[in-house]
């Protein structure tokens, strides 16, 4: 297993984190509480801004603690840890992604008052629900979370020239959905 | 040509977003730019849409991070209890003595049906002897009778 996503973590994090994996498998709840600590906060945020909903996000991000954490003795390299985490949550956010409907696009809905700069977020969100889920994901991977394409492609589990084609496809796509509902709205 | 040209500045225009542009790239958007005005308004349109795209990371941290924590926690205990064979052996042992009554009900009900017919034979109708006359048949007229 590839260890990219654990370039962010400097070398005494990352020595402290294994002293921590090795212990979370023999059941110590007190490292596995630092695990959790340490990543909870980015994983929440990737599982929100994929799924825009907060709760859902919280919902996924604990499955993916608890799966990454059943499935620790498969993990040969603890170095990869935090992209086999990562690589769970997105897969989690997919699914439920794809068991959701597409949502239908009305731009007319907002209320004046919420203001322009609100409005465009509504509008920029809604954008984001019509979106199949692979491209939806990788634009927010990339766009919104700043991770670099070998990342996503590690955490979404396909080659680098998938990653690059579905976010070409995904900018287009999102540059044409959002060039019409400005003319919609204007 | 045309379309070619579109295509390209579509593209160039997604991968200025990774990557800075070399010279040429960006002396073709220019040269593009000014053949067609109508794509400059466009072209703020989509740098507005992709900052704004950007702009809308939400900073989600739970509300009470603990109880985050706690509840990972306390769900990993369910989890780890029933993965254990202790949680499952009631469980199993209730199964097999399930599984060993159905089949000594399936054995009662197949046997009942596979035992043999009670001999009825005695009621059984069959072609018997015919009767002999009560009365012995006379004999003709002129006949001598026989001597018994």
């Amino acid at each position: 297993m590839d260890a990219v996503l654990t370039t962010h973590l400097p070398n005494e994090a990352l020595v402290e984190e294994l002293h921590w994996l090795q212990r979370c498998r023999q059941g110590d709840e007190a490292a596995l509480a630092m695990v959790i600590a340490r990543h909870r906060a980015r994983i929440i945020r990737t599982a929100a801004n994929i799924l825009r909903d907060r709760h859902e996000a919280e919902d996924v991000a604990q499955e993916s603690f608890l799966k990454a954490f059943r499935e620790l003795h498969r993990l040969r390299d603890d170095r990869a840890f935090s992209g086999y985490l990562y690589r769970i949550c997105v897969r989690l956010c997919m699914d439920r992604l794809r068991s959701r409907r597409i949502e239908p696009a009305e731009f007319d809905s907002v209320e004046e008052s919420q203001g322009a700069r609100v409005e465009n977020r509504l509008v920029i969100q809604k954008l984001l629900g019509q979106m199949p889920p692979d491209l939806r994901a990788t634009l927010v991977l990339r766009e919104i979370e700043q991770f670099s394409y070998e990342e996503i492609a590690e955490m979404m589990h396909v080659p680098l020239g998938t990653v690059r084609s579905r976010l070409h496809t995904a900018r287009e796509r999102f540059r044409k959905l959002w060039i019409d509902a400005t003319r919609e709205t204007a | 040509m045309s379309l070619f040209g579109r295509r390209k500045y579509v593209a160039l225009l997604n991968e200025r977003q990774d990557r800075v542009l070399t010279e040429r790239e960006e002396a073709f958007l220019d040269r593009y730019r000014a053949d067609h005005p109508e794509c400059v308004a466009e072209e703020s349109l989509h740098d507005e849409g992709f900052a704004m795209l950007r702009g809308l990371g939400l900073d989600e941290d739970p509300a009470a991070p603990e109880r985050f924590e706690h509840r990972v926690i306390r769900r990993w205990r369910v989890q780890s209890v029933k993965d254990t064979a202790a949680y499952w052996s009631p469980a199993i042992c209730g199964a097999l003595v399930a599984a060993i009554a159905l089949l000594a009900m399936f054995q009662l009900v197949g046997r009942s049906s596979t035992m043999p017919p009670i001999d009825v034979t005695g009621n059984e109708a069959r072609r018997l002897d015919p009767p002999k006359p009560v009365f012995p048949s006379l004999p003709n007229p002129g006949e001598p009778i026989a001597p018994r």
